[in-house]
């Protein structure tokens, strides 16, 4: 009988004119919003890539290990499910340093990204299913019931032996048979177009999330369908439950979403980061002239040649034995005080850093309330651009920092080797010394420098630890869990209430 | 019979559920938006007053040596303004603070208690609960003008009598008009009467003239939609197909095309990279440098040595050198400061195809927010500082000791006395204060946005004219 209900609704349905215009709004926005924001991931890929070009074009070049440290840099690969739901991928830094002057730690994107973009909202394909969709499944379900009732034909239905359980199962059965009609179209128009892309390079991971990322969309056009039938279920006119149903729409769909961030920022406000800058930046002046007091302690003995290649390559090219130890053991000297900056820098910037983690997750509790927005948590979840896959990323680059720095502490003997800071070898430093003795001219050893340079060989870094950020499919589908576990207790809920007042409800 | 029929429909709109839902919805979101905006005003003043004495103190502090001065890197914070109540302008998110001196003014900075993790979010201000709500409760009114009628049959009873079609249009546009006004107007006076009351927000005369104004052009705005639902409406017999057609359009204009503009921005107005942008600099930089080793700006451009009278320095050349290197970095700057802008600028000009972001912009030029403020602080630190340039090349003429050489190098300028050392009084010393647009000003900024709203005002009202006059009532 739940079947014969929904056949007979669901033909109905698929010949209404709002059926119609839905489908064909949803699917033709999707077509063509969708290059738009493939040619937006292109862009972001094409950068990406030119980074990590550019940052292993660097190793590469490397004449000494202390280079490596001066200049490297791993970067947050931009994901193709971007398009579904962009999140806060733009708003937060996709590079991190790695040296052993600071931890990494997330940051706001840098300045030279745009700012001023931010007077635009960002747009992806969730957006859409949350307008376009939500409608559609409001508009279905507001009359599902109360219209029935207006026809008549409610009484008919009920005036027979089809229990009302059963009315109501084969009404929820319709709308999603229904609406999984445009979604699926949508999906399909989606996966075709990023398919024939050819920026485009999809893994068993990327289908894997696609496939999460429809089954979240049903659900979350379930749970809005089943909150319409609610309304429905307690009104008498179609016109009413629809001017109800639009209500709470635009309440849950608009305001929430807005009202949990604005919230968030009331209830539990920030200190202002300006304070926590000034006293890095005091740190950061206080540590200089202490370094530099640990190396004054130290006299410089020895003789030696700078050379520099690029802002950020430079190096001793060429110097004595007692310039070397000068080095190692100014480097020695600097380093318990440069561990204690490190140390104190954290100490102030990871609490302020957790404090934001924690308005972001109050701002996310707040609008659960809303089904749009726990949809929205899950798609950019799914997706890899919540603030979780961002601190994911933060804290592989710290373990790369860790491996970077034991990898060069072992190539040089804790920074003891001269291959930390000069290419310099025994039989060049025999030479530098018969130009210090006089018995090498000053056009001779010029010349002598100007091979040299041109000879240098980079650093041999095969065995350099690469950094390698994959999303985890697992633990974002992990951290899904909540979101999802909210979207199933929304339809349960909703499905309740309406069957309780689907009970009482006056047929005639 | 226009008053009658006005007096008609507004009668049927009070006793409707959606006029209760309307005003309750209104009254709420406005008194919230009151309430908040007061805490944070609250906040933002605090924050503003301590930074600014701060910035004076430390500029005090420099006044001992004219030298010093010269190279005293200022910070200028935008100031909250009440009128972000109406329209916050996404300033939350822009920049707020320049740090800059006399040579180089640094991209405007984003500090403050803003959270980068939180999804952007819209503030809860009159524009937002006007563009997105109150538009959407316009459609609602007047969804069913005359689809609904039809269906009920009145209509056709009312068209039976001598009332002429036009007069029916006017009265229910004027009805619907005056019952949407009701909650928009009971929203403004409880948001106003808040901060009137809050003791903690300063609003001037001006200020209470841009809220009119903005109040004026709100209502421009809904008219639009009220005459789209009532043009919807008289194109089709039912008001289930009227609602949903309205829904899509609504929906279409207010959400999806105001965001489309973030992807217009990116695609039609490249700016370089990071890396790029870096690149270019130290080519820039590399190149003065090798200038100045060839000798462009006269011998020992690059020596700097602390004994003025050392026979390797050469003052005119150095002046000359970090001259042209913070005219160079100057023009880098500002080149990608325009290119941010334009590339702003084009997503909201494209954007702007919705009324939604016309009515955006043009609250935002008449309250004096939003990005325009921030361009217009930007032009204003750059005036205050030529400003103080020529007030510090006055006052070092005064002295006889000075070699009168203004460059970006503190170094030499202080070893040579290159600029006077001589102590200034702090009374004399230009300070900046961010100067509000004057409201012709203002007015001169929204103008071709009101004229637009008022464009499509017209378009519907001659479109709603034209299909009502052909509508089968029966």
């Amino acid at each position: 009988m739940i079947w014969k209900i929904a056949k007979k609704d669901l033909l109905l349905n698929l010949m209404t004119f709002k059926f119609a215009a839905g489908t064909i709004v949803c699917v033709v926005l999707t077509a063509v919003l969708l290059p738009g924001l493939i040619n937006d991931y292109r862009l972001r890929l094409n950068g990406y890539n030119s980074n990590v070009a550019g940052d292993e074009a660097e190793l590469r070049a490397a004449k000494v290990y202390n280079n490596i440290t001066a200049s490297h840099r791993v970067y947050r690969p931009p994901t193709v499910l971007s398009v579904f739901s962009k999140g806060i991928e733009n708003q937060v830094g996709d590079s991190a340093k790695i040296d052993k002057w600071g931890i990494p730690e997330i940051n706001a994107s840098s300045v030279a990204v745009n700012p001023y973009l931010a007077i635009l909202r960002n747009l992806d394909i969730s957006l859409l299913y949350q307008i376009v969709l939500s409608l559609l499944a409001f508009l279905m379900a507001c009359d599902a019931i109360s219209g029935e009732r207006a026809m008549g034909t409610l009484m008919l239905i009920t005036s027979g032996t089809v229990a009302r359980h059963e009315v109501l199962l084969g009404k929820v059965l319709v709308g999603l048979m229904t609406l999984i009609v445009p979604l699926t179209l949508a999906f399909l128009v989606v996966v075709l177009m990023l398919s024939l892309s050819p920026v485009v390079d999809f893994g068993v991971s990327d289908w894997a999330r696609m496939g999460l990322m429809y089954l979240a969309s049903m659900l979350f056009i379930l749970a809005v369908y089943n909150g319409g039938m609610v309304v429905s279920c307690l009104t008498r006119h179609p016109a009413t439950s629809l001017m109800l149903g639009l209500f709470f729409w635009i309440v849950l769909a608009m305001i929430v979403p807005n009202a949990g961030g604005y919230l968030a920022a009331q209830f539990r406000p920030l200190e202002p980061s300006e304070p926590i800058y000034a006293k890095l930046s005091d740190l950061e002046r206080e540590y200089f002239f202490k370094g530099a007091e640990a190396g004054d302690r130290i006299p410089p003995e020895g003789h030696h040649v700078e050379h520099r290649e690029k802002m950020l390559r430079r190096y001793t090219l060429v110097c004595d034995e007692k310039w070397i130890e000068t080095v190692v053991k100014r480097h020695a000297a600097s380093r318990p005080i440069e561990m204690e900056r490190i140390a104190k820098v954290w100490q102030i910037e990871h609490p302020y850093i957790e404090t934001l983690f924690q308005q972001e997750r109050l701002a996310a509790n707040l609008s659960r309330v809303s089904p749009v927005c726990v949809y929205e948590n899950l798609m950019s979840a799914l997706a890899g651009t919540d603030a979780a896959s961002c601190r994911n990323f933060v804290e592989r680059a710290r373990a790369h920092r860790n491996e970077v720095l034991d990898y060069i502490r072992d190539k040089t003997n804790n920074y003891t080797l001269p291959l930390f800071f000069t290419p310099c070898t025994e039989a060049d430093r025999a030479q530098y010394q018969q130009y210090l003795d006089g018995k090498m001219s000053e056009e001779d050893f010029q010349k002598w420098k100007e091979k040299k340079i041109a000879q240098l060989q980079s650093l041999d870094l095969q065995d350099f630890p690469r950094f390698i950020c994959k999303g985890d499919i697992l633990s974002d589908v992990r951290r899904s869990i909540v979101d999802t576990s909210a979207l199933v207790f929304a339809n349960v809920l909703f499905f309740a209430l309406s069957f309780a007042a689907f009970m009482r409800y006056d047929v005639r | 019979m226009i008053r009658d029929l006005v007096r008609k429909e507004v009668l049927a709109s009070l006793l409707s559920l959606r006029f209760t839902l309307a005003l309750l919805l209104t009254i709420s979101l406005f008194s919230i938006s009151g309430f908040v905006f007061v805490a944070r005003y609250r906040q933002q003043s605090e924050d503003y007053w301590k930074q600014t004495n701060e910035n004076l103190s430390k500029l005090s502090d420099n006044t001992g040596q004219l030298n010093k001065l010269a190279f005293h890197r200022q910070k200028f914070w935008r100031k909250p303004k009440p009128l972000t109540l109406c329209a916050e302008g996404f300033e939350r998110y822009l920049p707020n603070m320049i740090h800059s001196d006399i040579f180089i003014i640094r991209p405007p900075n984003t500090v403050g208690r803003d959270n980068f993790l939180l999804r952007r979010f819209n503030d809860i201000d009159w524009v937002f609960i006007i563009s997105v709500l109150l538009s959407f409760l316009a459609l609602l009114f007047t969804y069913d003008s005359f689809s609904g009628e039809k269906e009920a049959g009145t209509l056709r009873l009312m068209l039976s009598g001598s009332v002429p079609r036009y007069r029916i249009l006017i009265g229910k546009y004027l009805g619907a008009l005056i019952a949407l006004a009701i909650p928009l107007l009971a929203g403004v006076l409880i948001s106003l009467i808040i901060i009137a009351t809050s003791k903690i927000v300063d609003v001037g005369p001006a200020d209470w003239l841009r809220f009119i104004e903005i109040l004026l052009l709100s209502i421009l705005y809904l008219s639009i939609f009220l005459l789209l639902g009532m043009f919807v409406s008289s194109r089709v017999s039912h008001s289930v197909s009227s609602i949903v057609i309205l829904l899509l359009i609504w929906a279409g204009l207010v959400v999806l095309v105001p965001s489309f503009g973030s992807i217009v921005a990116e695609t039609s107005v490249k700016i370089p990279s990071v890396a790029e942008f870096r690149n270019r600099m130290v080519e820039t930089i590399g190149q003065i440098d090798r200038d100045a080793q060839a000798g462009k700006f006269g011998k020992n451009a690059y020596e700097v040595h602390e004994d003025r009278n050392h026979p390797s320095n050469n003052p005119p050349a150095a002046a000359r050198y970090w001259n042209t290197w913070s005219a160079s970095l100057k023009k880098l700057r500002e080149e990608r400061y325009n290119q941010m802008l334009a590339q702003a600028n084009a997503g909201r000009n494209f954007a702007c195809i919705s009324p939604a972001m016309i009515y955006q912009r043009a609250s935002e030029a008449i309250a004096g927010t939003g990005i325009q403020r921030c361009t217009g602080l930007y032009k204003q630190v750059k005036r205050y500082h030529e400003n103080l340039k020529q007030y510090i090349l006055d006052k070092d003429a005064g002295d006889p000791n000075s070699l009168h050489m203004l460059f970006n190098c503190d170094f030499a300028v202080e070893s040579w006395g290159a600029i006077s050392k001589r102590p200034v009084d702090f009374s004399t010393v230009p300070k900046f204060q961010e100067r509000d647009p004057k409201f012709s000003e203002s007015l001169q900024l929204a103008i071709w946005d009101i004229g637009v709203l008022l464009l499509w005002n017209l378009g519907f009202l001659a479109a709603s004219w034209v299909s009502f006059m052909k509508y089968d009532v029966r």
